[in-house]
């Protein structure tokens, strides 16, 4: 799964070509669909959320940049929106979402534990794989730990927490990183006595009740992956699509 | 408008957006100077409750609603009012202190509601000063909260509220993680600020300190009240109570074993029993 | 276990028969910086197999004593001690870290939260064997059995942020379990937790004693703790001020302070007696407090 990532940010961030990126997406999806089984129902609400942006990124290009020739697609009084720009928006706008689904897509299909164990296989210290389920464990509890604490702010009487304007809401979380800080302070300190009572120790080897292996779905991937990555670079190299980083 | 009302929950119904109804209808009229405990096993919707009486949770039906009389006549209505307004009247303390103190000194922790109602200066400090010894933290002004033990920093908590002089005030579990002595001092402190006429509401799970303290229980379970009345009469309709599983004092639960009407203190109970037993000499 | 199954037998309660597992003696404690000790002259001496409740006011040094009956002082937190700790006999001062005692005896803090390191339930129980690097399928027996033994093989599965404070602190002592200490020592575990929560771990600590471990347990919730506590320790400004069998310490002459640490059942006991009234046990329970009355009442009516 890793690789495959590796991968498709490399193209991704190397292309421009909108045909090129809708395939990608497209791709993505279906790996996906077929592989995770996770429909694209379910997380078209957070796709959704993308749209603007694209919509707007999108928007900026083609007033921005200047067309070749004469080709424009509109003009709406003094500003002229370029093809090309409007061209150049949405490939970057595609770009940002097929980015954000791939790590998306690594986070809904992959298991935190198998990542520290797939770390481990790579012969990194148990002690930096572990951080990344431990955060995931840890992470909702603070959380939930500044909600309450801006509900109480509201509470106590501020208006700053639940403002319309931004300065005050940023002031609002200013004023609540110092009990978070020693709150996660406080509670790193137990952790730790917590972990050591319970036997953890930093030279002895360890056992692992988890495997991780390689299933038929990471076999499809990887033969997927590579394929793509060999028409990928056919393409690129026979000069048939036109391959840009930015214009 | 009555002004012994305090606050009136009227047909309120939330349901949560996961899909789990945790208040279903309730309607609830609070009283001034009522000190009332709000009783149940988790997932009863006390806590839903206690939440809506300033609007951190707001109705999810059309025709719910919560409403807060202040003490000038006015009345907040917890869906057009914004939570930040209600600091002066209605105060709610949330059970873990941590998640409520924002300052490293214990007089800028009170100071700072008291800046965000518009009490400041002179009236702010002697406010500071009064609220520190009411609740036994005198002469701690300048200490750092978080140097502090849990028992000191709950009070800090329950002081924050007080004083900001609300006239409801709302407490979640004040017992959570004290020690006998320091649970039942806290409940003397709000036992005070009741008797200063304000309305005090407790969520907690020590029905022996309910059955002292509370002139009003309410019952939940499965979002709706159960039952309501002073404890002698909540506490004795036991197969009501059968349903929530809520474990009552032990004399109380001695006393319905052997036919006595509710108990509700030790004292209580030693007179019931020398009146039906009688006195014998020869007890060690 | 009840106080109805609780061994009636007190032969093991008597030093000089066997060797105390755990033993204190003449031991004071201060923290590095602190200008006062938090311990003084301790003499404890906790039996194989005993359940020892510690009673007190907050900053009586409780949770201090359980740190140094299991090396979390001196090994993690510093300090300066005199006296000594002896675990199975041996010195504590003679073992070479944190981790060769917890093999013995160990620990449950009071904050769910922060004993829990994994994201389902299945990985905590495992974990501290996997620390130790037993092999798997021991490892899995172990797991088996512990989540039999505490009932929660139906959460194996779920996330542990997810789960109730109780069952949390349930899952904890199961994973401690698992590492098949000898002793556990437990501190306010229901501290944070609601009637039902601190049930299940009040039942918890009873399923650690029928596995024949010893447990020392400081709690506040004196009603539930003198159901499963055979001896019981009173605590204040950093000395044992009590010590003996429960109804013993209970009857004993206590500060106005520590009253509150009777179970109001037994207070009533008390008082009735005070009173002139014939009660012939103290009652500890419910229970208890029925039998009583019931047996002055037949006294009361046929003289």
């Amino acid at each position: 799964m890793f690789l495959g990532i590796l991968v498709l940010l490399y193209f991704v961030l190397t292309t421009l070509v909108v045909p090129y990126m809708a395939a990608m997406l497209a791709l993505v999806v279906l790996v996906l669909w077929l592989l995770a089984r996770i429909p694209p129902r379910e997380y078209a609400p957070v796709l959704a959320t993308f749209v603007p942006l694209i919509a707007i990124v999108t928007l900026m290009q083609a007033v921005v940049r200047p067309a070749a020739g004469d080709a424009y697609l509109a003009r709406i009084g003094s500003v002229r929106l370029s093809s090309e720009g409007f061209t150049v928006g949405l490939a970057i706008g595609m770009r940002l979402m097929t980015m954000a689904l791939t790590f998306a897509a690594f986070a809904m299909t992959t298991n935190p534990n198998d990542i520290a164990l797939a770390l481990t296989k790579l012969r990194i210290h148990y002690r930096y794989c572990y951080l990344t389920s431990f955060a995931l464990r840890f992470l909702p509890l603070v959380q939930d730990e500044a909600a309450t604490l801006l509900t109480a702010m509201s509470v106590r009487g501020s208006p700053d927490p639940s403002s319309s304007n931004p300065v005050k809401r940023a002031r609002a979380v200013t004023n609540i990183l110092l009990p978070l800080i020693v709150g996660s302070l406080r509670r790193s300190v137990d952790i730790a006595l917590a972990m050591e009572l319970r036997g953890y120790r930093d030279d002895r080897p360890r056992t692992y009740i988890r495997r991780i292996g390689m299933k038929t779905e990471d076999y499809w991937l990887l033969a997927g992956i590579t394929l793509f990555a060999v028409v990928s670079f056919a393409l690129k190299f026979s000069g048939v699509l036109e391959f840009r980083t930015y214009g | 408008m009555d002004s012994a009302l305090a606050v009136e929950v009227h047909n309120v119904t939330h349901v949560y957006p996961d899909g789990t109804r945790a208040l279903h209808r309730v309607s609830l009229t609070i009283n001034r100077g009522e000190f009332l405990a709000l009783i149940g096993q988790n997932g009863s919707g006390k806590t839903t409750l206690a939440k809506h009486l300033n609007g951190m949770l707001k109705p999810t039906n059309r025709d719910g609603a919560v409403r807060v009389w202040t003490t000038d006549k006015g009345v907040l209505d917890t869906r057009t009012t914004p939570l930040h307004r209600f600091a002066a009247h209605l105060m709610y303390v949330f059970q873990n202190p941590d998640r409520q103190i924002f300052n490293d000194g214990v007089a800028a922790e009170l100071g700072y509601g008291l800046d965000n109602i518009g009490v400041i200066g002179v009236e702010a400090a002697r406010r500071i000063d009064e609220t520190l010894d009411q609740v036994g933290l005198r002469g701690l002004q300048q200490h750092n909260p978080f140097r502090m033990s849990r028992g000191q920093r709950q009070r800090l908590s329950i002081a924050a509220a007080i004083a900001m002089r609300p006239a409801v005030l709302v407490v979640d579990e004040p017992t959570t993680g004290q020690d006998r002595a320091e649970g039942r001092h806290i409940l003397e402190v709000l036992r005070r600020y009741n008797a200063r006429g304000n309305t005090v509401i407790i969520i907690s799970h020590d029905m022996a300190l309910v059955a002292q303290f509370a002139t009003r229980v309410v019952a939940m379970y499965e979002g709706e009240v159960l039952a309501d009345g002073d404890p002698r009469s909540v506490f004795g309709s036991v197969e009501t109570l059968r349903l929530t599983n809520i474990t009552l004092p032990q004399v109380t639960l001695f006393g319905l074993e052997v036919g006595f009407p509710s108990l509700l203190t030790v004292s209580e109970a030693v007179e019931r029993v020398v009146a039906e037993v009688g006195i014998r000499s020869g007890g060690e | 276990m009840t106080l109805e199954q609780a061994p009636s037998s007190t032969a093991w309660l008597d030093p000089d028969t066997v060797e105390p597992i755990l033993r204190a003696e003449n031991f004071s404690f201060t923290y590095d910086a602190a200008r006062a000790p938090v311990l003084v002259d301790i003499d404890l001496s906790v039996q194989r197999g005993e359940f020892l409740g510690i009673v007190g006011p907050t900053g009586a040094g409780k949770s201090t004593l359980l740190q140094c009956l299991c090396g979390v002082i001196p090994f993690y937190t510093p300090g300066t001690r005199t006296g000594a700790v002896f675990i199975k006999g041996r010195d504590l001062a003679d073992y070479r870290g944190l981790a060769d005692i917890t093999n013995t005896v160990s620990l449950v803090l009071q904050d769910p939260e922060c004993q829990l390191f994994n994201l389902h339930v299945r990985d905590e129980l495992a974990w501290g064997l996997e620390n130790r690097g037993v092999a798997v399928p021991e490892i899995l027996a172990a797991m088996q059995h512990a989540a039999d033994a505490f009932g929660i093989g139906h959460l194996l599965d779920r996330n542990t942020s997810t789960l109730s404070g109780g069952e949390k602190q349930r899952v904890v002592v199961a994973s401690v379990f698992a590492l098949r200490p000898e002793i556990v020592l437990l501190d306010e575990p229901t501290s944070e937790l609601d009637p039902v929560g601190t049930q299940m771990v009040f039942e918890a600590a009873g399923l650690l004693a029928a596995e024949g471990i010893t447990v020392v347990m400081v709690e506040h919730k004196v009603e539930e703790l003198v159901r499963y506590a055979h001896r019981l320790a009173v605590m204040e400004a950093g000395r044992i001020t009590a010590l003996g069998p429960v109804r013993d310490v209970l009857r004993g002459d206590m500060t106005a302070r520590l009253t509150a640490y009777r179970p109001h059942v037994f207070q009533m006991g008390l008082d009735l007696r005070a009173r002139g009234v014939a009660v012939d046990a103290v009652p500890l329970s419910i229970e208890e407090a029925v039998g009583m009355y019931r047996r002055l009442q037949s006294v009361a009516i046929h003289g």
